[in-house]
């Protein structure tokens, strides 16, 4: 069931993290990000047994609660100056559609690196992913952005990775490092807080 | 019991101990410095046959402790190492006690050297760069304290160590499916390609390099020291056993002379770039830059016996660190900040400070009579004999840190007003102690190397296939 969702999970997954380098909104990005989540499971069920895939989704879902509680809790942390400028919506956009479209050109030369039972969309949605965090790490110097941008490209590496090994401790350290980089941003996130209140 | 459990599951017990007391600042020092000897002692000096006789009880240890289906595995050779490891982590506990760290120093610390070592010790080794990424993000609270700015350095450090994960995990599973694979075929480039780029990005090979003075300008000189000490020779402990797994990776004719390239121009530009730097913290980055650089030559020396002088450069350069590291530690809380200009006249005031910090540049420059001078003459002599011109390159970036500790000497020793400045010791009985033994460590290596450095050839037992070993 799974893999003949993967071509529409693939455009969820291109459409959310698209919005994630567009927008500026931390809430918005919160509930796309969760959403990117749900694509990202669904990939990885492809090929993991949906116990194991479930725990990208528990993680991701809870990386998302725990970002966004800390950022509800900040009032005061300035998020105007990238917002309102429109130029730099047509910059990230314009940025992100390059590189989109230089993915669509460059997957038959990355599909023909790994086997050939790994299903395009896998492999369209990893490439995806890491292309666009990456953009996103490069455009951004705001903690709160960069790791979710760094969640986008780890997002990319496990769903190519689950489709080429299958381990629990795998899977458990990975979660493990999602979930650490979710509190290193929670505490990015607290350390601002805390300079805007002093 | 196994050893595992004694290098890894008990360290990380006694760091959730140690955070329980954090708030109990001596305690915690005490206890913290007294286990990491412990464990460095007997790692030490634990016996070969793995067999411990305490009294009229005989027990054997296991090497392997099995977890989720794999297995962390810590022989007899692994040992030396673990032993450096626990030991500089009571170095350095011991010292916190002298500066205003944070209180998780200490927990956190041990946390990331056991993490380390079970990267270190867990089959299938590639998954090895996760837990190399778990202490990445646990030394984060620690270079970035909390009351302080999120700086572009720590940034950058999070991206480009995280960066390396995906790269060095995708690069085992292609090695995984191409043992056999002959050499020059695509995949092995490929694989090759990828964990090129993800030791780049661990171990701050230029041009990803930028984080280390970063971080180093901002971040406590204490905590930046361990952990751009711990973190690199980790990771190229890691590199080495990639080396010795793979038959096709060692056979790469072009490997070593790949290394040493690299390393040479991680001395050039650590070198280049450090002399012409204004802030004592950022040289401290510098300096660690070339270090690498010097560790990657002395590999990439291999086929020369550049693999002993790997290891015998790693006691020195711990010293030297450390020297260094405490000096500048101190010196920061009598001063605004680290730059140059603020530190003018400092030798009138604080000469052993001054003097602290000055050794471990000049230790690290290689010096003659300092610790790193034997080694360092060995890597220097053994660079020029395949091509001369690497020696120049190399002689040029050593330079650049005499350099700066030139300008160095020149600032501590300006007077900064026009009226005649008088020396005063205004450093305590218990800062000079500590320096003095650093000091005399250094000389004592210096000029004696036979009598220590030998011992840690030990540390490439853990290698048994690379070549060049004798």
């Amino acid at each position: 069931m799974f893999l003949k969702l993967g071509n529409l999970t693939f455009i969820l997954v291109l459409l959310t993290s698209f919005s994630i380098l567009l927008l500026r909104n931390w809430r918005l990005n919160v509930i796309t990000l969760a959403v990117q989540y749900l694509g990202i499971f669904f990939l990885v069920a492809i090929n993991w047994p949906l116990s194991m895939a479930i725990i990208k989704l528990v993680v991701g879902w809870m990386i998302c609660t725990v970002l966004g509680i800390t950022r509800m809790t900040i009032k005061n942390l300035d998020e105007t100056e990238d917002r309102r400028l429109l130029s730099s919506y047509f910059f990230r956009g314009f940025g992100g559609l390059l590189i989109i479209l230089i993915i669509f050109a460059l997957i038959p030369q990355v599909q023909n690196i790994f086997p050939p039972k790994i299903p395009q969309p896998i492999i369209k949605a990893s490439v995806t992913l890491i292309g666009l965090g990456l953009l996103q790490l490069g455009m951004t110097s705001k903690p709160f952005y960069v790791i979710i941008g760094l969640l986008t490209i780890l997002s990319g590496f496990e769903i190519l990775h689950s489709a080429l090994e299958i381990s629990s401790l795998l899977a458990g350290l990975l979660a493990g490092v999602n979930l650490g980089l979710a509190l290193v941003g929670v505490y990015f996130l607290s350390k601002e807080n805390d300079e805007v209140s002093t | 019991m196994s050893t595992p459990l004694i290098w890894i599951a008990l360290p990380l017990l006694f760091a959730l101990f140690l955070a329980l007391i954090q708030t109990k600042q001596v305690l915690s020092s005490i206890l913290g410095t007294l286990f990491a000897f412990s464990l460095a002692l007997l790692a030490a000096f634990f016996p070969e046959s793995l067999i411990v006789e305490l009294g009229p009880l005989t027990f054997e240890v296991n090497t392997n402790l099995n977890i989720l289906g794999r297995v962390l595995l810590i022989n007899t050779g692994n040992l030396p190492f673990i032993s450096l490891m626990y030991f500089f982590t009571g170095l350095w506990i011991i010292g916190s006690g002298w500066f205003k760290l944070s209180n998780w120093f200490r927990p956190i610390s041990f946390s990331v050297v056991a993490i380390l070592i079970a990267a270190l010790a867990v089959e299938p080794f590639l998954y090895a760069a996760l837990l190399i990424e778990l202490a990445v993000l646990l030394s984060i609270p620690l270079l970035s304290p909390y009351r302080e700015k999120v700086s572009t350095g720590i940034l950058r450090f999070l991206i480009f160590q995280t960066l390396a994960l995906p790269l060095i995990l995708l690069s085992g599973w292609m090695l995984s499916g191409i043992e056999t694979a002959p050499s020059g075929s695509l995949l092995i480039n490929q694989a090759t390609l990828l964990l090129i780029l993800g030791f780049a990005f661990w171990l701050a090979i230029f041009p990803f390099h930028t984080w280390v003075p970063m971080i180093s300008q901002t971040s406590h000189p204490w905590i930046v020291s361990f952990i751009l000490l711990i973190l690199p020779n980790t990771m190229l402990m890691f590199a080495l056993t990639f080396i010795d797994r793979y038959t096709w990776l060692r056979t790469i004719p072009e490997l070593y002379d790949t290394l040493r390239l690299i390393g040479t121009l991680m001395i050039v530009i650590g070198g280049v770039l450090a002399a012409f730097q204004r802030h004592l913290g950022r040289a401290l980055g510098f300096a660690t830059i070339i270090e690498t650089g010097f560790s990657l030559l002395a590999i990439g020396l291999s086929p020369q016996g550049g693999m002993n002088w790997f290891s015998m450069l790693i006691l020195p350069r711990a010293l030297a660190y450390w020297l260094w590291a405490f000096s500048l530690s101190e010196l920061k809380k009598h001063v605004d900040d680290l730059s140059l200009v603020s530190v003018s006249s400092a030798m009138h005031a604080f000469p052993f400070l001054c003097g602290g910090i000055l050794l471990g540049q000049l230790s690290i420059a290689g010096l003659p009579l300092l610790a790193s001078f034997p080694i360092k003459r060995m890597i220097w002599f053994s660079a020029a004999d395949p091509d001369l011109l690497n020696a120049l390159w190399i002689f040029i970036g050593s330079m650049g840190l005499f350099v700066f500790s030139l300008r160095t000497l020149i600032h501590f020793s300006t007077p900064t007003s026009e009226e005649k400045q008088c020396w005063k010791f205004n450093e305590s009985v218990s800062v000079i102690i500590p320096i003095t033994i650093a000091v005399i460590a250094i000389f004592i290596l210096g000029l004696l190397p036979q009598l220590l450095l030998p011992r840690l050839l030990s540390i490439l037992n853990a290698f048994e296939h690379f070549p060049y070993l004798k």
